[in-house]
């Protein structure tokens, strides 16, 4: 336990030492709320407004550029420069290094989107209505899961420049079909097939069931087992492929 | 007691037989070189003991584990010195080293670990800011933050100066003193020669000769260098009719040099001769046998072509 924190105030402090690559990948979806808020203004969707019903994919944006992009690309940096293969030299356990590295991504998504909460309510007049509680757990399910999916990408692909791109083709379109930026309904038919097989879709739904919608847990379970599946996929293929060197 | 045992190692990679049927035994206490050329298969042979490869076939034993499936107990036990370490480059010298340290059961104060490599006014320097020497420096003393009993040093003098590299020997050498055994490998003659209890030299993936170095030079009966400078006219035809002589010849103008296997009958021949002529010496070397020449007699090669 003593090594596992150590590790994540390890994480941490490189975490902060790279703040203002950091500070871009944590602005944009900060940039398309407060821009996506302005524009629709008088929009609204199932009878919320526009603002409202954006919240939750803004931190689900967030979410896959914290946890999935820039965990996944940093993973592949680190073997490619052989940092992993010197720390694979030691007993340092595969589960605590990459237990660390979830636990930070998780502290600081939890920041953002306290931030992304904050301008919300403060600007937009958005109402928060559900239990912090059941939001809490819906976003580290979420967290989990992506970046279990990151790590998995990562084990798979050797370059950096592979992972990078891999990791955009994967995430944008992923983000625009699953309901981040306006609902699953307004695809085309064969499009939202696609989206109720990928993952995001059960993490959009229930983060926004829960924090607007004011629903308990019960309306959301078979979005929220679909995800906890993905997530146990995404968490045994993420171990079983993680490797100190190439 | 062995420290390791290699038994008939292949492992190819593609069509290169990188490791071609190595076996070797490395006793407990023992300062073992593997010395070759690059492209030879040290790296390949170290990290396979390292338990960073698998071999395509053949076993290996260190300290009794399996360096795969034991994994971390063995990794508790040894030090890695790989042939380029990076290290988090975001981190602080003396971040890098309490973070290591933490990985292991027990671990050696780092401060003097610091100090006995030179790294103490490099202590809150970042990584990314060390010169590429004092980046080995932080590698090497890395191996022995958990004192271990075994340390794999893969190159762990390139790219390092003099007089570092005489401390970086220093410490290997007092490394049997605590019981602890050494693997390294090296292209560098001097480094095999003046440290290493027993050398083996590799080749093409395959061992070519083991023994102690003093073993190995007598064993082949090469040739040690007489060289000497004088004013005296010397005609070279009657230093090749010299006892021994294989080999006479005049580098520059006054100055020769004379092969030979038999050093000590030739240079009392030389100097009888030397009497007899009236020849006056100005100086006056033997230059003894080196690993080099037994590389260059068993192959045919130098070993850094």
């Amino acid at each position: 336990m003593k090594v596992l924190f150590r590790q994540v105030e390890v994480e941490l402090k490189l975490f902060w030492r790279n703040r203002i690559s950091v500070f871009f990948t944590a602005l944009l979806p900060i940039l398309m709320m407060v821009v996506f808020g302005y524009l629709n203004q008088d929009a609204k969707i199932d009878n919320i407004p526009y603002a409202a019903f954006f919240l939750p994919g803004a931190i689900t944006m967030q979410v896959m550029g914290s946890a999935f992009e820039n965990l996944s690309v940093t993973l592949t940096r680190q073997r490619e420069d052989g940092v992993l293969k010197r720390l694979g030299g030691t007993p340092l356990r595969k589960w605590v290094f990459l237990g660390s590295k979830m636990l930070t991504a998780s502290l600081v998504i939890f920041v953002q989107t306290l931030l992304l909460i904050a301008i919300g309510a403060l600007f937009f007049e958005v109402k928060i209505v559900g239990s912090p509680l059941l939001f809490f757990l819906v976003l580290l399910t979420g967290i989990v899961t992506f970046t279990s999916m990151g790590f998995a990408l990562s084990g798979l692909i050797n370059s950096t420049d592979t992972q990078s791109a891999a990791a955009h083709t994967i995430q944008w379109p992923m983000l625009f079909i699953c309901g981040s930026f306006f609902p699953i309904d307004l695809l085309p038919g064969l499009l939202q097939h696609v989206a109720r097989v990928l993952p995001l879709t059960y993490f959009v739904d229930p983060l926004r069931a829960v924090l607007i919608e004011e629903q308990g847990l019960g309306e959301s379970s078979v979005d929220l087992l679909v995800l906890l599946i993905w997530m146990t996929c995404c968490f045994i293929v993420s171990f079983k492929t993680f490797r100190w060197n190439d | 007691m062995s420290a390791i045992i290699v038994s008939d190692l292949y492992k190819s990679y593609g069509n290169i037989r990188a490791v071609d049927g190595v076996s070797f035994e490395v006793k407990k206490g023992e300062i073992f070189g593997l010395l070759g050329p690059n492209g030879a298969g040290k790296t390949t042979t170290i990290e396979i003991m390292e338990g960073y490869r698998k071999p395509d076939s053949g076993g290996v034993s260190v300290l009794g584990f399996d360096p795969i499936e034991d994994r971390y107990e063995f990794k508790e036990q040894i030090g890695i010195m790989l042939q380029s370490t990076t290290l988090y480059p975001d981190l602080k010298v003396s971040e890098i080293l309490k973070l290591f340290a933490s990985y292991y059961r027990c671990s050696v104060d780092n401060n003097s670990l610091i100090e006995m490599i030179g790294l103490k006014d490099k202590r809150d320097a970042y990584v990314k800011e060390l010169s590429g020497g004092q980046k080995r420096k932080l590698a090497f003393i890395l191996t022995l933050i958990n004192d271990p009993k075994l340390m794999f040093l893969d190159e762990p003098t390139e790219g390092l100066d003099a007089q570092t590299r005489r401390v970086v020997w220093e410490i290997i050498r007092k490394a049997p003193d605590k019981g602890k055994t050494v693997f390294v490998t090296t292209h560098y003659i001097e480094e095999a020669q003046n440290l290493c209890d027993r050398v083996a030299i590799i080749d093409h993936g395959k061992i070519i000769a083991l023994d102690t170095p003093r073993h190995l030079m007598a064993s082949l009966e090469v040739e040690q260098k007489i060289e000497f400078v004088t004013d005296s006219a010397i005609s070279v035809d009657k230093l090749r009719k010299i006892k021994g002589v294989s080999k006479a010849v005049q580098t520059k103008e006054g100055e020769f040099v004379i092969y030979t296997k038999k050093t000590q009958s030739t240079l009392k021949e030389l100097m009888i001769l030397a009497e007899k002529e009236g020849y006056e010496f100005r100086g006056l070397m033997v230059i003894g046998a080196t690993l080099e020449d037994v590389f260059i007699k068993l192959t045919g090669r130098r070993i850094r072509e």
